[in-house]
């Protein structure tokens, strides 16, 4: 491969975070979508959390951290007038753990980078929650 | 004071060409198209039925019609122009239709109801559009640099070339094929959806699904999902009005099928104004400047 490719694959590889972001908007339901984000007690216990959201016209559903250990969520409701959101689930099998709530309010909702930010409880266990849509 | 104005008049007449420098990429950057008059949504200065730009004074010119009948929705043979720029779905004023709901009769779900409000608040930062990605559904017609519709009769469809944004085109199928279904997992949503399309009389019924939610599908935010399927009557009652009608059927977003439109003037004239009526070449890309700003 010449020098002058091998320029021309790492011009592109700089630029895919630059096209990405337009390529992954997404302008329907505000809650629908993949969120990337993290839940923890304080600034260095960080627990990586992922969830998947979807709208039917009527309820919305999803699921925290997909894989083996996916929990699917009992309830999500969204107050538009705040646009608070709640969550509830149930941990269940290998991943049987106490039940979960997220508590968030969609921050920059017209903007394709908006976040949840608010509070995740785990029986005992309350942290904050800070995550990111990323598709 | 003269004599003050006389002793700084070389300095007044070097600044007075700086400012006029200074005016030139400004102007460049906005591009006066033909439909820029119908940019405030509800189509104010957009010439109404009948009146289209650039037209001379007169009676109205009947619909022009092709060889075997139907209505030419593009140019006359051995002629030119395209369509301007369109009004709102929403509301009655300017070129919308007289019929249109107005935007609290618009059916909403409660969180796209929410949705919009915040996006008429915020204004048009957020809007994919000023990133120059395309507009699909009415959106399209509401673009400056105006549209014009090219018949392919061999090829059993109508292409639809937009002057405007990214300078796109779209596809309506008159060849029969059914839509495709929004349960096939196969399917690729797209910008523009996926059109078929049919001659009721003297109205070209468009049906359209298929779409991405990458986008806003009218000026100002109005929501729709992954749902929306379109029902576009195109018609026109005379030479110089093209009369737009949609059927807006997103039950994510709204709560029950509604329908607006508008009409757009048939434009004469080039950009600048002169005798002409071709489109120019005009790229968003090449005068988009807000993107680093926009993040």
């Amino acid at each position: 491969m010449t020098m002058r490719r091998l320029l021309g694959v790492f011009v592109l590889l700089l630029m895919l975070p630059v096209i990405a972001p337009a390529v992954a908007a997404q302008e329907g339901h505000p809650l629908v979508g993949t969120w990337h984000g993290t839940w923890g007690p304080n600034a260095k216990e960080r627990h990586d959390v992922t969830l998947v959201l979807e709208f039917d016209g009527k309820a919305i559903t999803g699921m925290m951290n997909p894989g083996p250990d996916s929990v699917r969520f009992d309830k999500v409701t969204l107050d538009p007038s705040n646009w608070s959101v709640h969550m509830e689930a149930t941990p269940k099998g290998a991943a049987k753990a106490a039940p979960i709530v997220i508590d968030v309010t969609i921050q920059d909702i017209t903007n394709r980078y908006r976040s949840l930010v608010g509070t995740f409880t785990q029986g005992t266990v309350k942290g904050d929650f800070k995550a990111s849509r990323d598709s | 004071m003269i004599r003050a104005v006389i002793r700084h008049l070389p300095l007044t007449i070097a600044a007075a060409g700086l400012f006029g420098l200074l005016l030139i990429p400004v102007a460049a950057q906005e591009t006066p198209g033909p439909g820029r008059a119908a940019q405030g949504g509800g189509g104010g200065g957009t010439p109404g039925p009948g009146r289209g730009r650039g037209a001379a004074a007169g009676p109205k010119k009947p619909t022009p019609r092709l060889p075997d009948g139907h209505v030419n929705l593009g140019a006359p043979a051995g002629g030119s122009g395209f369509w301007g720029g369109g009004g709102s779905i929403v509301g009655k004023r300017g070129s919308s239709l007289p019929t249109n709901p107005d935007v609290s009769e618009v059916p909403f779900q409660p969180w796209a109801k929410a949705l919009y409000e915040v996006r008429q608040k915020v204004g048009d930062k957020d809007d994919p559009h000023a990133r120059c990605l395309p507009p699909g559904g009415p959106r399209q017609f509401q673009t400056p640099n105006g549209f014009e519709f090219i018949e392919q009769p061999d090829r059993k469809r109508i292409t639809i070339i937009f002057g405007g944004g990214p300078r796109s085109w779209r596809f309506i199928y008159l060849d029969g094929r059914p839509l495709p279904s929004l349960d096939d997992l196969d399917l690729i949503p797209t910008y523009f959806g996926y059109s078929t399309g049919k001659w009721m009389g003297d109205t070209l019924v468009v049906e359209s699904t298929g779409y991405n939610e990458k986008f806003w599908f009218h000026r100002g935010g109005l929501p729709h999902t992954d749902a929306l399927h379109l029902t576009e009557r195109f018609s026109r009652p005379d030479f110089d009005t093209l009369k737009y009608e949609v059927t807006v059927d997103d039950p994510k977003a709204y709560t029950r099928p509604w329908t607006g439109g508008f009409t757009v003037p048939w434009t004469y004239t080039n950009w600048d104004g002169s005798p002409g009526g071709e489109m120019h070449e005009y790229l968003c890309q090449d005068n988009e400047r807000d993107y680093s700003k926009l993040r």
